[in-house]
């Protein structure tokens, strides 16, 4: 894949805002014209600064940004052409609906009956059509939502950013305007650059996902890998639930180790990044993956189990017990009708795949 | 509390049979007795302090009374004279009895239309040296009855009873003093003394004697020469040189006792026969005037009742109004310009320098004003700091800038003192606005000029225009900068109004000229609301 084929890059990024501390360090991303890109991380890790500075509102301290193969870290932002959803919408209050969305055409000098339409299709584009005439204020926060990304494309950019532009909605509405905006861009084929620290968010609506932390890209890779393969540690646990177990590396071999646990136990894990015999290491294992007395020789990974707690959840029982010292161990079991039902202070068996359990780095976990 | 409810409707009953509203009522009664409690004070405060002023104001701009109390006799004739020729002996006669006789205090129906110019009354001649009783009674007979007298008695038995210090005493009795003429004249500030003692005596039942009326008549002649020195006043707005000629004419005419008198007065004093003063009389008939009003444009009543100009040599208001509105125009456009860039910045700086910048916003207003008006006479005057700055960089000696004493001292130091009253409203509205209304214009593509224009400047008009107004509607009424560093052309009309309250005592003028600039900053607010709309205004 050449140089070409990218739609915006990052090429070592770099950015200070007080001279001292870095809070975005060496970026470099590529992006494919039409993909959808997330940037997920923690507050603090950098991505909405990476954002700015792609929309041209910081500039970067180092380090070039290119659109559509230009240079843009000179280009002022409203010569850049991107549109931008803000998180909070930024609509202008003083303006209709309509006036709102045709800012962005009048300023570029388009005739008439040419704003009038275009303001129309997008309007209608996100099922507002009716609403025109109002002022955000009047509208709901996902009409407003709506009408942000409706202002955003109705210029029809290459490149739209959002920044956590679902922060302010409830549940219910994140995940329907999650699947809209999914939908608007497969029917519109434009780029999208996303910012949000909600990992489901990320994973509902991304071709890939970049996972930000301490101003660097942990991760970049699309939501299934992210998820079922996870790099390092802190990728493994901030995306998704796992439990976590931690030991040295008692033997290496091909792409798999054993890990020597802290009370003695010997697991069989996928080698990821540890390198060499006695680091410490960190085994993280999804709970969904972790099956209930399995058949005998299945598994290479077999221990004993307490049911410390069964809590009901509808579509699965989420059951903590204690395993290989580790008393918080969660395991999913799904309600199907098939399945053994347990009790608090069973003893059972729990089993585990090889690939399934990650030999990762140690990194200091807060949470 | 008690009223029964009407018998076809079912009252809601509480749990213990109680009427829900009697219920509802008792329980509301203790928050609503709160609230009328704390209301209170700032209710009494607007109520005393502004509304009854303002009243006060709007009514005394219009009072015509006194002049009617003066000259019922004149008032009652003059629309029999044709307005044109000099004046025939019955109205010399008519306003040299107004003048100086006192019949018009003792005749119960003395004012405006009631007068009856026939009553023999009128020319009742009371004898100077007396006796006094008889011709008083014949001036009008109820005086020879006791209870004519009995209120001047009560009045006058509140000072005799009165409890306290001395001092106290002593000041009550003049208060009373005060007040018995208030009874007897339209006058709140004569003093009549000599009723007052003879009233001390007096049982408050047996026949009024010979010292009692010669009490009220040495008291209100002395009354009575107050109330000609104070209409002569009101005369001479209508007519300059009434004052003096009553004065004059006053004095000579003491020994002048009998009809004819139009020779005699217009020999004590030949401007008696010039029609022009006779025909500004026609224009005080009336007891609600609007010659004040007139008079702060510039214009009067003339003998036809038609409005005209003032002669050229007494116009000054107009020019006065256009300057104040002048002023006041340039001074806010001046603080509105220099007022957005730095509430701009204040909004907008991180906090540690907008606070620093806050303050130095505020320390003008912490400063007493006089202190700041004096530290700009050192800037702007001729020897001053910027002149002298000037010279130092090139500019002739010769040529100093003319900045103090002038229109252009006024407007620069008003704009300074008035420019917080510009940042601060325009400040709380700007800091509401989020940044990224102007990241997302620019983002849309509008350059910063215009996203400035479209989008960040109409968010503001709230604050300006609570600026707007605030500024203009100071700078309309100011008067203490202008005082004292206005010079002859930076005067404005608030110094006029100062001017007719402390030194010619023409409150007339000054409280149709106040009313008029309440009535031009009511037209001004309204013109707002329909424009902007008092609802988008923002004070804070």
């Amino acid at each position: 894949m050449s140089d070409q084929d990218f739609f915006v890059r990052f090429i070592k990024v770099q950015k200070s805002y007080d001279g001292e501390t870095l809070v975005v360090k060496n970026l470099n991303l590529d992006i494919k014209q039409g993909e959808f890109i997330t940037m997920l991380g923690p507050s603090g890790s950098g991505k909405t600064t990476c954002l700015m500075m792609l929309a041209g509102f910081e500039p970067a301290t180092h380090g070039e940004i290119y659109l559509g193969n230009q240079p843009i870290n000179a280009v002022p932002p409203h010569k850049r052409g991107i549109g931008m959803v803000f998180q909070n919408y930024a609509l202008f209050p003083h303006m209709t609906v309509n006036e709102n969305l045709a800012f962005p055409l009048e300023v570029r000098r388009l005739n008439k009956s040419e704003i009038e339409s275009r303001t129309k299709r997008a309007l209608d584009m996100v099922q507002l059509g009716a609403f025109g005439n109002r002022r955000p204020a009047q509208l709901s926060g996902g009409q407003q939502q709506r009408v942000a990304v409706a202002r955003a494309l109705v210029f029809d950019p290459d490149l739209v950013l959002m920044d956590e532009p679902l922060g302010a909605l409830d549940k219910q509405l994140r995940e329907q305007m999650q699947y809209e905006i999914k939908h608007i861009h497969e029917s519109l084929g434009v780029t999208v650059v996303y910012v949000t620290h909600d990992q489901s968010e990320a994973l509902t609506m991304s071709n890939r996902i970049a996972v930000f932390d301490d101003g660097v890209i942990q991760q970049l890779a699309a939501p299934n890998d992210l998820y079922e393969r996870p790099e390092n540690a802190f990728v493994a646990q901030f995306i998704g639930e796992n439990n976590r177990l931690t030991g040295f590396v008692h033997s290496l071999e091909g792409n798999h180790c054993q890990v020597e646990l802290d009370n003695g136990e010997h697991v069989q894990a996928f080698k990821v990044n540890v390198d060499a015999v006695g680091d410490r290491a960190t085994l993280s294992l999804r709970p969904e993956r972790v099956e209930v007395n399995p058949e005998v020789g299945k598994f290479p990974n077999l221990f004993e189990a307490k049911i410390e707690e069964l809590i009901y959840l509808g579509d699965h029982i989420r059951t903590r017990a204690s395993v290989c010292g580790h008393s918080d161990f969660i395991v999913k079991i799904p309600n199907a009708s098939h399945h053994a039902t347990l009790n608090e202070g069973d003893i059972v068996k729990f089993g585990w795949s090889m690939e399934d359990c990650r030999a990762l780095d140690v990194v200091e976990v807060t949470n | 509390m008690t009223n029964s409810p009407p018998a076809s409707v079912q009252p809601l009953l509480t749990a213990d049979g109680i009427p829900l509203k009697t219920s509802l009522q008792r329980s509301m009664r203790r928050s609503k007795l709160r609230a009328i409690f704390l209301v209170l004070p700032p209710l009494i405060f607007l109520l005393s302090l502004f509304i009854i002023p303002i009243g006060n104001l709007l009514t005394r701009s219009t009072d015509d009374t006194l002049i009617n109390y003066q000259l019922p006799l004149t008032f009652a004739m003059i629309d029999q004279w044709d307005r044109k020729t000099l004046p025939e002996e019955n109205l010399f006669e008519a306003i040299y009895l107004d003048l100086s006789s006192l019949n018009k205090y003792l005749i119960s129906d003395n004012f405006a239309d009631s007068v009856d110019p026939n009553d023999p009354a009128w020319r009742v001649r009371i004898p100077k040296k007396g006796p006094y009783r008889d011709a008083m009674i014949e001036i009008d007979p109820r005086w020879q009855s006791a209870s004519t007298w009995l209120p001047i008695h009560e009045i006058a038995m509140i000072g005799v009873n009165a409890q306290g210090t001395e001092r106290e005493r002593k000041n009550k009795a003049r208060r009373v003093q005060f007040k018995i003429c208030a009874y007897l004249t339209p006058l709140t500030n004569a003093d009549c003394t000599k009723l007052y003692k003879v009233l001390q005596v007096w049982d408050g039942a047996s026949e009024p004697d010979e010292a009692l009326f010669e009490a009220l008549y040495k008291d209100l002649r002395s009354a009575n020469k107050f109330l000609v020195g104070k209409s002569s006043t009101r005369m001479n707005y209508g007519k300059p040189g009434f004052k003096s000629l009553i004065k004059k004419s006053s004095r000579k005419l003491k020994k002048v006792s009998e009809p004819p008198y139009r020779d005699a007065m217009i020999k004590a004093d030949k401007r008696w026969g010039d029609v022009a003063f006779w025909q500004s009389l026609v224009t005080m008939q009336e007891p609600q005037t609007t010659g004040y009003y007139l008079n702060a444009v510039d214009r009067k009543w003339n003998k036809d009742h038609e409005i005209e100009l003032q002669p050229a040599e007494r116009r000054v208001y107009v020019m006065l109004w256009w300057r104040t509105f002048l002023v006041s125009l340039i001074v806010t456009v001046g603080c509105l310009i220099l007022a957005y860039p730095v509430s701009h910045l204040l909004a907008t700086l991180p906090l540690r320098y907008s606070n620093i910048l806050m303050i130095c916003v505020l320390m003008p207003f912490w400063t007493s004003l006089l202190v700041r008006i004096v530290a700009w006479m050192v800037m702007l005057q001729q020897e001053g700091v910027i002149n002298d700055t000037l010279v130092m960089l090139g500019l002739p000696d010769e040529n100093r800038l003319p900045m103090m004493y002038n229109f252009t001292g006024t407007v620069i130091v008003m704009i300074q003192i008035l420019l917080p009253f510009m940042i601060l409203p325009i400040y709380s509205v700007m800091k509401t606005i989020p940044p990224s209304y102007m990241k997302a214009a620019q983002n849309l593509g509008a350059p910063p000029a215009l996203a400035f224009l479209r989008v960040y400047m109409p968010q503001t008009l709230p604050g300006v225009g609570a600026g707007v107004i605030l500024v203009f509607i100071v700078a309309i009424g100011y008067y203490i900068t202008p005082e004292l560093v206005g010079g002859k052309d930076g005067r404005l009309i608030g110094n006029m109004v100062a001017y007719h309250m402390q030194k010619s005592l023409n409150w007339g003028l000054a409280a149709a000229m106040g009313s008029i600039l309440l009535a031009g900053i009511l037209l001004l607010y309204w013109i707002y609301d329909k424009i902007v709309g008092i609802d988008n205004m923002k004070l804070g």
